[in-house]
Protein backbone atom coordinates (compact mmCIF):
# COMPACT_ATOMS: atom_id res chain seq x y z
CA UNK A 1 0.00 0.00 0.00
CA UNK A 2 1.25 3.31 -0.65
CA UNK A 3 -0.22 7.04 -0.12
CA UNK A 4 -0.07 10.14 -2.22
CA UNK A 5 -0.09 13.22 -1.48
CA UNK A 6 -1.49 16.40 -3.52
CA UNK A 7 -0.06 19.82 -2.75
CA UNK A 8 -2.50 21.43 -5.29
CA UNK A 9 -5.60 19.86 -3.64
CA UNK A 10 -4.12 20.29 0.14
CA UNK A 11 -5.90 22.62 2.76
CA UNK A 12 -4.14 22.00 5.40
CA UNK A 13 -6.85 20.84 7.73
CA UNK A 14 -3.74 19.20 9.63
CA UNK A 15 -6.23 15.74 10.62
CA UNK A 16 -3.29 13.44 9.10
CA UNK A 17 -0.86 14.62 11.27
CA UNK A 18 -2.67 14.70 14.14
CA UNK A 19 -4.56 11.22 13.35
CA UNK A 20 -0.93 9.46 12.78
CA UNK A 21 1.93 11.83 13.40
CA UNK A 22 3.82 8.68 13.33
CA UNK A 23 3.13 8.33 9.65
CA UNK A 24 2.62 12.15 8.12
CA UNK A 25 4.93 14.38 9.49
CA UNK A 26 6.72 17.71 8.39
CA UNK A 27 10.45 17.45 8.29
CA UNK A 28 13.06 20.70 7.80
CA UNK A 29 9.37 21.93 6.12
CA UNK A 30 8.86 18.99 3.75
CA UNK A 31 5.75 17.01 4.01
CA UNK A 32 6.82 13.47 4.77
CA UNK A 33 4.53 10.09 4.53
CA UNK A 34 5.60 6.64 6.75
CA UNK A 35 3.27 4.44 5.57
CA UNK A 36 5.09 1.51 7.78
CA UNK A 37 5.12 3.55 11.10
CA UNK A 38 1.50 2.41 11.73
CA UNK A 39 -0.93 -0.40 11.23
CA UNK A 40 -2.44 -0.34 7.89
CA UNK A 41 -6.35 -0.19 9.12
CA UNK A 42 -4.73 3.15 10.97
CA UNK A 43 -3.47 4.80 7.80
CA UNK A 44 -6.57 4.06 6.23
CA UNK A 45 -8.82 5.49 8.32
CA UNK A 46 -6.97 8.79 8.52
CA UNK A 47 -6.75 8.78 5.04
CA UNK A 48 -10.57 8.68 4.57
CA UNK A 49 -10.53 11.55 7.29
CA UNK A 50 -8.71 14.05 4.74
CA UNK A 51 -11.51 16.65 4.01
CA UNK A 52 -9.82 17.13 0.71
CA UNK A 53 -8.42 13.94 -0.90
CA UNK A 54 -5.11 15.21 -1.59
CA UNK A 55 -4.20 12.13 0.55
CA UNK A 56 -5.27 8.62 -1.63
CA UNK A 57 -4.32 5.31 -0.90
CA UNK A 58 -2.56 3.55 -3.70
CA UNK A 59 -2.96 -0.08 -3.79
CA UNK B 1 -28.26 47.89 5.61
CA UNK B 2 -27.01 51.28 3.73
CA UNK B 3 -26.42 50.00 0.40
CA UNK B 4 -27.39 47.83 -2.54
CA UNK B 5 -27.93 44.22 -2.18
CA UNK B 6 -27.42 41.03 -4.28
CA UNK B 7 -30.85 38.95 -3.97
CA UNK B 8 -29.79 35.80 -3.26
CA UNK B 9 -26.59 35.00 -0.91
CA UNK B 10 -23.74 32.44 -3.04
CA UNK B 11 -22.39 29.33 -1.77
CA UNK B 12 -18.60 28.61 -0.96
CA UNK B 13 -17.73 25.21 -0.16
CA UNK B 14 -14.45 25.49 1.64
CA UNK B 15 -12.62 25.00 4.99
CA UNK B 16 -11.29 27.39 7.58
CA UNK B 17 -7.82 25.69 7.39
CA UNK B 18 -7.56 26.69 3.68
CA UNK B 19 -6.03 30.05 3.38
CA UNK B 20 -7.64 30.07 0.06
CA UNK B 21 -11.03 29.67 1.51
CA UNK B 22 -9.80 32.90 4.10
CA UNK B 23 -9.26 34.94 1.25
CA UNK B 24 -12.94 33.95 -0.40
CA UNK B 25 -14.25 35.04 2.48
CA UNK B 26 -12.82 38.60 3.31
CA UNK B 27 -13.19 39.61 -0.47
CA UNK B 28 -17.13 38.87 -0.44
CA UNK B 29 -16.75 40.74 3.14
CA UNK B 30 -15.22 43.64 1.23
CA UNK B 31 -17.57 44.00 -1.43
CA UNK B 32 -20.88 43.74 0.55
CA UNK B 33 -21.89 39.77 -0.36
CA UNK B 34 -23.37 37.37 1.76
CA UNK B 35 -22.31 34.32 1.71
CA UNK B 36 -23.56 30.68 2.69
CA UNK B 37 -20.25 28.92 3.85
CA UNK B 38 -20.41 25.11 3.11
CA UNK B 39 -17.93 23.06 5.13
CA UNK B 40 -16.39 20.31 2.88
CA UNK B 41 -16.35 17.02 4.66
CA UNK B 42 -14.89 15.25 2.51
CA UNK B 43 -13.21 15.53 -1.38
CA UNK B 44 -16.66 14.21 -3.18
CA UNK B 45 -18.57 17.52 -2.05
CA UNK B 46 -16.26 19.41 -4.32
CA UNK B 47 -15.03 16.74 -6.87
CA UNK B 48 -18.39 17.35 -8.52
CA UNK B 49 -18.25 20.92 -9.05
CA UNK B 50 -14.95 21.68 -9.90
CA UNK B 51 -12.28 19.85 -12.38
CA UNK B 52 -9.66 20.74 -10.14
CA UNK B 53 -10.74 18.68 -7.59
CA UNK B 54 -9.85 21.58 -4.83
CA UNK B 55 -11.48 23.99 -2.52
CA UNK B 56 -12.69 26.47 -2.42
CA UNK B 57 -16.01 26.36 -4.97
CA UNK B 58 -18.25 29.18 -5.89
CA UNK B 59 -21.84 28.22 -6.63
CA UNK B 60 -24.02 31.49 -7.27
CA UNK B 61 -27.12 30.25 -8.91
CA UNK B 62 -26.49 28.43 -12.07
CA UNK B 63 -23.11 29.49 -11.81
CA UNK B 64 -20.09 27.68 -10.60
CA UNK B 65 -16.35 28.83 -10.30
CA UNK B 66 -13.45 27.15 -9.08
CA UNK B 67 -9.92 28.66 -8.58
CA UNK B 68 -8.93 31.26 -6.33
CA UNK B 69 -7.93 33.67 -8.58
CA UNK B 70 -11.22 33.76 -10.73
CA UNK B 71 -13.59 33.27 -7.50
CA UNK B 72 -12.12 36.87 -6.21
CA UNK B 73 -12.70 38.10 -9.70
CA UNK B 74 -16.15 37.07 -9.69
CA UNK B 75 -16.52 38.39 -6.10
CA UNK B 76 -14.92 41.57 -7.07
CA UNK B 77 -16.89 41.97 -9.96
CA UNK B 78 -20.02 40.97 -8.49
CA UNK B 79 -20.44 43.06 -5.34
CA UNK B 80 -20.15 46.93 -4.82
CA UNK B 81 -17.45 49.39 -4.04
CA UNK B 82 -14.55 50.19 -5.67
CA UNK B 83 -12.53 47.27 -7.45
CA UNK B 84 -10.04 45.58 -5.58
CA UNK B 85 -7.84 45.73 -8.97
CA UNK B 86 -6.47 48.91 -9.13
CA UNK B 87 -7.16 50.89 -12.79
CA UNK B 88 -3.57 52.08 -12.71
CA UNK B 89 -1.83 49.96 -15.02
CA UNK B 90 1.23 50.46 -12.81
CA UNK B 91 0.11 50.17 -9.32
CA UNK B 92 -2.06 47.42 -10.89
CA UNK B 93 1.51 45.38 -11.98
CA UNK B 94 2.45 46.20 -8.59
CA UNK B 95 -0.70 44.26 -6.85
CA UNK B 96 0.06 41.30 -9.18
CA UNK B 97 3.45 41.14 -8.32
CA UNK B 98 2.44 40.94 -4.19
CA UNK B 99 -0.12 38.61 -4.65
CA UNK B 100 1.68 36.17 -6.43
CA UNK B 101 4.79 36.64 -3.50
CA UNK B 102 1.76 35.43 -1.18
CA UNK B 103 0.33 32.97 -2.88
CA UNK B 104 3.56 31.24 -4.13
CA UNK B 105 6.01 31.77 -1.28
CA UNK B 106 3.98 33.11 1.84
CA UNK B 107 0.77 30.82 1.55
CA UNK B 108 2.51 27.20 1.67
CA UNK B 109 5.01 28.51 4.42
CA UNK B 110 1.75 29.16 6.75
CA UNK B 111 -0.16 26.29 5.55
CA UNK B 112 3.00 24.33 6.98
CA UNK B 113 3.83 26.31 9.85
CA UNK B 114 0.34 25.81 11.70
CA UNK B 115 0.75 22.09 11.47
CA UNK B 116 4.15 22.15 12.57
CA UNK B 117 6.15 22.89 9.46
CA UNK B 118 6.99 25.86 7.34
CA UNK B 119 10.85 27.56 6.65
CA UNK B 120 10.60 30.29 9.01
CA UNK B 121 13.95 31.77 7.59
CA UNK B 122 12.39 31.93 4.10
CA UNK B 123 8.76 33.60 5.73
CA UNK B 124 11.46 35.97 8.10
CA UNK B 125 12.94 37.11 4.37
CA UNK B 126 9.28 37.25 2.81
CA UNK B 127 7.60 40.06 5.74
CA UNK B 128 11.37 41.60 5.69
CA UNK B 129 10.39 42.19 1.99
CA UNK B 130 7.09 43.42 2.69
CA UNK B 131 8.00 46.11 5.68
CA UNK B 132 10.53 47.45 2.69
CA UNK B 133 7.95 47.38 0.54
CA UNK B 134 5.58 49.42 2.60
CA UNK B 135 8.58 51.97 3.33
CA UNK B 136 8.77 53.20 0.09
CA UNK B 137 8.50 56.56 0.32
CA UNK B 138 6.17 57.32 -3.18
CA UNK B 139 3.35 54.83 -1.06
CA UNK B 140 0.81 56.90 -0.36
CA UNK B 141 -2.11 55.35 1.90
CA UNK B 142 -2.06 52.49 4.51
CA UNK B 143 -2.34 49.11 2.14
CA UNK B 144 0.22 47.31 0.06
CA UNK B 145 -0.72 49.45 -3.12
CA UNK B 146 -2.21 52.22 -1.58
CA UNK B 147 -6.00 51.85 -1.26
CA UNK B 148 -7.18 48.42 -0.13
CA UNK B 149 -6.44 45.73 -2.82
CA UNK B 150 -6.66 42.23 -3.61
CA UNK B 151 -2.55 42.29 -2.62
CA UNK B 152 -3.95 42.80 0.83
CA UNK B 153 -6.64 40.09 0.76
CA UNK B 154 -3.30 37.85 -0.37
CA UNK B 155 -1.33 38.50 2.35
CA UNK B 156 -3.87 38.91 5.20
CA UNK B 157 -5.02 35.91 4.71
CA UNK B 158 -1.90 34.69 4.96
CA UNK B 159 -1.32 36.79 7.72
CA UNK B 160 -4.03 35.99 9.64
CA UNK B 161 -3.32 31.67 9.60
CA UNK B 162 0.37 32.84 10.76
CA UNK B 163 -1.22 34.80 13.96
CA UNK B 164 -3.01 31.67 14.30
CA UNK B 165 -0.01 29.60 14.62
CA UNK B 166 1.35 32.01 17.25
CA UNK B 167 4.17 33.51 15.16
CA UNK B 168 2.94 36.94 15.56
CA UNK B 169 6.34 38.44 15.71
CA UNK B 170 6.63 38.04 11.66
CA UNK B 171 4.19 41.45 12.23
CA UNK B 172 5.18 42.39 15.62
CA UNK B 173 8.95 42.89 15.17
CA UNK B 174 7.90 45.00 11.98
CA UNK B 175 6.95 48.31 12.54
CA UNK B 176 5.35 48.94 9.49
CA UNK B 177 4.17 45.26 8.73
CA UNK B 178 2.23 45.82 12.05
CA UNK B 179 1.04 49.28 11.18
CA UNK B 180 -0.39 47.25 7.99
CA UNK B 181 -1.68 44.96 9.79
CA UNK B 182 -3.77 47.10 12.12
CA UNK B 183 -4.96 48.62 9.03
CA UNK B 184 -6.21 45.57 7.58
CA UNK B 185 -8.07 44.74 11.06
CA UNK B 186 -9.41 47.94 11.44
CA UNK B 187 -10.42 48.86 7.69
CA UNK B 188 -14.36 49.17 7.00
CA UNK B 189 -15.79 47.74 3.85
CA UNK B 190 -15.78 49.82 0.87
CA UNK B 191 -19.08 48.62 -0.43
CA UNK B 192 -20.36 50.56 2.45
CA UNK B 193 -21.68 47.70 4.18
CA UNK B 194 -21.17 48.13 8.14
CA UNK B 195 -18.88 45.62 8.17
CA UNK B 196 -15.10 45.03 9.02
CA UNK B 197 -13.77 42.23 6.13
CA UNK B 198 -11.34 41.13 8.61
CA UNK B 199 -13.46 40.09 10.94
CA UNK B 200 -15.19 37.28 8.48
CA UNK B 201 -11.40 35.84 8.18
CA UNK B 202 -11.47 32.45 10.13
CA UNK B 203 -10.65 33.36 13.83
CA UNK B 204 -8.53 30.48 15.77
CA UNK B 205 -11.12 29.08 17.08
CA UNK B 206 -13.16 28.36 13.61
CA UNK B 207 -9.98 26.74 12.46
CA UNK B 208 -9.15 24.07 15.58
CA UNK B 209 -12.51 23.41 15.35
CA UNK B 210 -12.90 22.93 11.67
CA UNK B 211 -16.03 25.83 12.07
CA UNK B 212 -16.84 27.57 8.64
CA UNK B 213 -19.00 30.99 9.33
CA UNK B 214 -21.18 32.67 6.77
CA UNK B 215 -21.03 36.32 5.54
CA UNK B 216 -23.81 37.49 6.71
CA UNK B 217 -24.82 41.10 5.30
CA UNK B 218 -28.09 41.56 3.99
CA UNK B 219 -29.71 37.97 3.11
CA UNK B 220 -28.55 35.32 5.64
Amino acid sequence: MKVTWDENVCIHAGKCVSGAPEVFKVEDGQFKIDVAAAPEDKVRAVVAECPSGALEIQE
Amino acid sequence: MIGDKLATAMNLFGHPSCINTAKCLQTAGEKGIDVEANLIQGPDDVRSMSPLGSAPVLKDLDNVVYGTGAILSYLDDKGFGPSLVPRNGVVRAQMYQWAHLATDYVQEQAAATRTGGGDRELLTKLYDMLEEKLQDPRKRGDFLCGEFSLADIHWSACTNMLMHAGVSDLVDSRGKVKGWWEAVKSHPSTSKEKLTPYSVLPTKEDVDSGQLRNVAINVL
